[in-house]
């Protein structure tokens, strides 16, 4: 089976919706309950960069200690089962492929999801972003780029089975 | 289906604990917000929605279509 490497963006409603979850507050999020149930079927990958950036967001926009921080990943982890992918190229390596897509095609937003881009490309992973840029102007670089809403038809198909 | 890592009772609760804390803080926050920093409430909730639309935006319309 495919292995999906997730961007960052589609966790971000994952960690919101549990944490207030675990506070009484329900708030919709259809993508946290598709991560969720389609976890069973699906392999998922992230990173180290995945990691960081929602380190980063938890720390900077909520506050959250490091340690707490630390048991929500392992909670994600522990329900999702993702693949964590490590990223054994160097810094030089993957920054060599980004300068390559820049230098090309002009791209307005900064280089993270580029990085992500690469590390699903070096690892044969089929990488799955919202961010409409890279969707629509770096399958040249890489062809295995899906939305939100291939890997849920994906997800039916593989369901149909 | 994925096998999944065993955890000790200790573990889970350690867990849990921290999805609380993080729930209860992650609410204070958006209380905060709310009431003084209106633009950043509207921010972060505009943002959440952005997202699950691009996630199921076709899924609602098909929802609509067949009401």
């Amino acid at each position: 089976m495919e292995n999906f490497y997730l961007d960052t963006n589609i966790l971000f409603g994952y960690f919101v919706k549990k944490a207030l979850e675990k506070r009484g507050k329900h708030i919709e999020s259809k993508i946290a309950d598709f991560l969720v149930v389609s976890s069973k079927n699906l392999k998922y990958a992230v990173s180290i960069v995945t990691k960081a950036e929602i380190v980063r967001k938890l720390r900077s926009e909520y506050g959250l200690d490091k340690n707490i921080i630390e048991e929500m990943w392992n909670g994600f982890v522990l329900e999702i089962s993702p693949s964590y992918i490590k990223v054994f190229q160097s810094l030089e390596e993957v920054y060599k492929e980004i300068i390559d897509i820049v230098s090309e095609i002009p791209m307005k937003k900064r280089v993270t999801n580029l990085e992500h881009l690469i590390i699903a490309k070096k690892n044969n992973l089929i990488f799955v972003t919202g961010d409409k840029e890279i969707m629509e102007k770096c399958r040249v670089f890489y062809d295995k780029i899906i939305d939100y809403k291939k890997l849920r038809k994906l997800y039916k198909n593989e369901g149909e089975r | 289906m994925k096998e999944k890592k065993e955890l000790s009772e200790e573990e889970r609760k350690r867990i849990d604990e921290a999805w609380r804390i993080a729930g209860e803080k992650i609410w204070k926050r958006l209380q905060y917000w709310k009431k003084h920093n209106p633009k950043k409430y509207r921010e972060f909730w505009r943002e959440y929605w952005k997202l699950e639309k691009a996630f199921s935006e076709d899924l609602d319309k098909e929802k609509k279509k067949a009401k």
